[in-house]
């Protein structure tokens, strides 16, 4: 795509680009920190996530205000029109991740609970998953790729099934051995803002093959199924 | 839908040796506002003029390829090129009133073309016009004042008011704005709204925000090639065209 | 630094513009130096010969048999008061009895003195007391004398007027018998041989309708050209060649329009010879490009959006060029017409060629009668020996400068008038 005849116009969308890369790093080492502050039990590092939160929401009004000023100042139409709105809905999307991050650190700071080990692993392994997927939507973003967004789109149903799993296993373990129920419950919050995350991700790579081919993605169906083999 | 009153097939334009125009296929619909965009030198006024011939004038102008008005073809021989151009009636970029009285602008075409019955009728033919062009309010006490004393913005409303005094089907605007304040502006895109409801306009603008704002139909010029048509809100809110997308964005270049 | 260097280079230019201007309207004040200069030495030789001097003698009426208010024009104009008439002059000095003085007195009066009292007659015929004081012209020699340019300190022999004339005119001047009064004469009456009673009368007709003919043959045969050339035709190397040819014509000398006013309009056609109508013609041809060119570009300076409007409101070319470009380009053309029109005005070498010069003393009364124009008129009169010729010529260059100025004025009036905003 070769610049705008205005350079300013062109300074002005970096900007945003620039600070939404930099938000998205933010969510980035908040999640991974909640789930080191988790596997390692450590409460101080749950506690920093917790604070930086503000961080976030800070640089999410930082970038509405620029877009403001680029809506009114450029009036943008087109792929410009549609990068900007978008921009508007990625920052919020990374905010609410952050959110969620923070909920997960939250509820790892409570270590008096005993949490059990292997769904703490397969937690983290989701969790690792996930960040996976915020890294590569973040470059699906700068890149404007609509190609890798619209994988990490379809790649949302193996993040789904990963917290079903988990979620089978949490009800399992307690069944069997009920005083883990507190531990357990914990988890499942914890399963379930990951999951959660990843839906954001797959919100904003919707978002990103909007800006690149002008085409809104129709979700699928939700994995009902999945659930009934509960029974 | 609105059916189609215009069509232009394959025309070519030539200035001397120099080629304006590669062949242009467009139709553009009746009672409704088309414009026609492209940076500057892309070959739309020429486009546009030769819809009522007014390329004739000009002695190195060869065209080539024909535009039918309502299934006519308007480049045949037997076209009188008066009768043409008292059906397309045209509004150019910089308000050129007759240095005559205002009455006498609006007059002169009803007058050439005998289309009044007496004195009662063209004055009435004259009010109605001047009416339809938003402009009687503000001259109904200076009929007779040169209508060159007028504002900007009112001496393009009285050639609005002279173009439409012979009843044309069509009205051709040639950047109608470009000379004229913002608030003139908008009263004459606004008066373009009202006309839309009797009148074919087509309208060539440099504004890519006018052109968004008053038609229905716009295409897209470029180094003499139409490189794109459709209606407005696709060609400004998705493209098909990645030349139509920079230049509409502001990345031409 | 550079602040100082400009400041420098600043005082130069200024002073390079105050040089300049300065030298600009002393070329200015040089010439309207030579204006006034020219128009000073004209007045002042030229305004005397709007008076002449008349001297008074006494008409006994009663001597003449018939009753004169009875009497028709004719019949006055066919009194044979010859005799009278000297016996009247005679009477100023009745005490004169050599033949030689008395001739001499005669000769102090200009040649017409019988007419004079005639025309006094026929004026007053019907209010006649038996005695009349008429006033008669008196000689050239004598009306040089009153306005003092007569050299009268030479001996008798080296001038024309005798001794015993200027004892008359002295006398009678002391008398109060000599009177100075405004020269209608010469305003309306032809050349003469006689300088006292040469007019500017026939010229002046002359000119007039030499200028009419030049104005209804170069008119409308320059516009139509012009717009035809500029508008309609078709611009290829048959057009060209014709405008190369028409501002060479807006160049070539007078004389040769002369030439080929006598080789073919008088030789081959056989025209009238000296004939304003003549004259007419070959200065309409000299006029011609005169029209042509200004006309042109006045319509070329209309602008081209006003055509475009009339075009697109569905007026034919000819519509456009007559109602829309014409009418504004025609203060111009105008202008440029009657400008051409002061300058045929000036014309004297053509007018020689086809013999507007001819010593013609009746006032012309059609442009089918030969006569001369004001500026043949003028060199005519300024080959003269006689001294009364010399204040007529400067005259009649006053009277050929006032309609020059006339006409311009008109023009620059004109222009005013007619001029649109558009």
């Amino acid at each position: 795509m070769s610049d705008h005849i205005v350079s300013a116009y062109d300074d002005q969308l970096n900007l945003i680009n620039t600070n939404l890369i930099k938000l998205g790093g933010l969510v980035e080492s908040q999640l991974k920190n909640a789930i080191k502050s988790l596997s390692d039990k450590d409460t101080s590092l749950a506690d920093q996530v917790i604070n930086d939160d503000n961080k976030i929401d800070d640089l999410e009004k930082e970038i509405h205000e620029l877009i403001y000023k680029v809506i009114a100042m450029r009036q943008p139409i087109a792929i410009d029109l549609r990068t900007v709105l978008s921009a508007v809905t990625i920052a919020k999307d990374l905010e609410r991740m952050g959110d969620h991050a923070t909920n997960v650190a939250k509820r790892a700071a409570d270590l008096k609970i005993y949490m059990p080990d292997s769904p703490i692993a397969e937690i983290s392994k989701m969790a690792s998953e996930v960040q996976l997927s915020i890294t590569k939507v973040l470059d699906a973003y700068v890149a404007k790729s609509g190609q890798l967004a619209l994988e990490i789109w379809d790649n949302d149903i193996v993040i789904d099934q990963s917290y079903v799993k988990i979620y089978k296993h949490l009800l399992k373990t307690m069944a069997k051995k009920p005083e883990t129920i507190p531990g357990c419950s914990q988890l499942l919050a914890i399963a379930k803002n990951i999951e959660r995350i990843g839906d954001y991700v797959q919100n904003i790579a919707e978002d990103i093959h909007f800006i690149v081919k002008g085409e809104i993605l129709i979700r699928q169906s939700s994995n009902e199924d999945d659930w009934e083999s509960l029974e | 839908m609105n059916k189609e009153k215009i069509s232009a097939n394959n025309i070519n334009v030539h200035y001397g040796d120099k080629q304006a125009l590669f062949d242009i296929n467009m139709k553009m619909n009746e009672k409704e506002v088309t414009a026609l965009i492209g940076p500057s030198g892309c070959g739309k006024s020429t486009f546009l003029r030769c819809i009522n011939r007014m390329n004739d004038v000009i002695d190195i102008c060869k065209i080539s390829g024909n535009i039918t008005v309502d299934g006519q073809n308007i480049y045949s021989k037997d076209t009188k090129v008066e009768r043409l151009r008292e059906n397309i009636g045209m509004v150019f970029q910089k308000p050129n009133p007759f240095p005559k009285s205002i009455f006498e602008n609006v007059a002169y075409g009803p007058r050439i073309h005998g289309t009044a019955l007496d004195k009662t009728d063209l004055e009435e033919v004259v009010v109605n016009s001047l009416k339809r062009a938003a402009i009687f309010d503000e001259v109904k006490d200076r009929m007779h004042e040169s209508g060159t004393s007028l504002s900007g913005g009112q001496q393009q409303r009285l050639c609005i008011a002279r173009a439409i005094s012979v009843n044309p089907e069509i009205i051709l605007m040639d950047e109608p704005c470009s000379a004229l304040d913002p608030i003139a502006t908008a009263k004459i895109e606004d008066l373009m709204g009202e006309l839309s409801k009797d009148f074919t306009i087509i309208i060539v603008t440099h504004s890519m925000q006018q052109a968004a704002r008053v038609s229905k139909k716009t295409g897209f010029f470029h180094m003499g090639y139409l490189i794109e048509v459709g209606p407005t809100e696709v060609i400004f809110s998705n493209p098909e065209n990645q030349k139509t997308q920079d230049y509409i964005t502001g990345r031409f270049g | 630094m550079t602040r100082i260097n400009n400041d420098n280079r600043l005082a130069r230019r200024l002073n390079a513009e105050k040089r300049f201007q300065f030298f600009c309207i002393s070329a200015i004040a040089f010439s309207l130096v030579f204006v006034i200069i020219l128009f000073i030495n004209i007045f002042s030789s030229g305004y005397s010969a709007f008076y002449k001097t008349v001297i008074a003698v006494d008409f006994d009426v009663t001597q003449i048999e018939e009753d004169i208010a009875s009497l028709t024009d004719m019949e006055i104009r066919k009194l044979d008061i010859f005799r009278l008439s000297k016996k009247t002059i005679y009477s100023l000095y009745p005490n004169l009895d050599d033949r030689k003085s008395k001739k001499m007195l005669i000769k102090i009066f200009s040649i017409e003195y019988e007419d004079e009292i005639k025309s006094y007659l026929i004026k007053n015929k019907n209010s006649l007391s038996n005695i009349e004081t008429i006033y008669l012209t008196a000689s050239d020699d004598v009306d040089q004398v009153k306005k003092g340019n007569y050299p009268r300190e030479l001996s008798e022999d080296r001038r024309r007027i005798k001794d015993i004339q200027l004892s008359f005119y002295d006398d009678l001047e002391a008398k109060g018998k000599v009177k100075y009064i405004f020269n209608i004469p010469f305003l309306t009456r032809g050349d003469s041989r006689e300088p006292e009673l040469a007019g500017v009368g026939g010229s002046l007709l002359g000119s007039f309708f030499t200028i009419v003919t030049v104005l209804i043959l170069s008119f409308p045969i320059g516009i139509l050209s012009a717009i035809y050339l500029q508008e309609f035709a078709k611009s290829n190397r048959i057009t060209d060649f014709i405008e190369i040819n028409i501002n060479n014509l807006a160049a070539v000398p007078s004389i040769v329009f002369g030439l080929l006013g006598l080789g073919i309009i008088l030789n081959v056609f056989e025209f009238p010879r000296s004939t304003p109508l003549v004259g007419g013609m070959v200065l309409a041809l000299l006029t011609l490009p005169r029209i042509i060119i200004p006309t042109r570009a006045a319509l070329r300076a209309v602008p081209p959006s006003i055509r475009e409007g009339a075009l697109a409101v569905g007026a034919t070319k000819m519509q456009t060029v007559m109602h829309h470009v014409v009418p504004l380009a025609m203060p111009g053309a105008l202008t440029g017409t009657i400008i051409g029109l002061a300058q045929a005005l000036g014309e004297t070498a053509p007018l020689l060629l086809i013999g507007m010069v001819a010593f013609v003393v009746d006032v012309p009364s059609s442009p089918l009668d030969a006569s001369a124009s004001l500026p043949v008129q003028v060199y005519l009169w300024a080959e003269s020996a006689e001294r009364g010729y010399v204040e007529k010529t400067s005259a009649t260059i006053m009277l050929l400068l006032l309609f020059l100025i006339l006409m311009n004025l008109a023009a620059v009036i004109i222009r005013r008038k007619f001029e649109t905003k558009w």
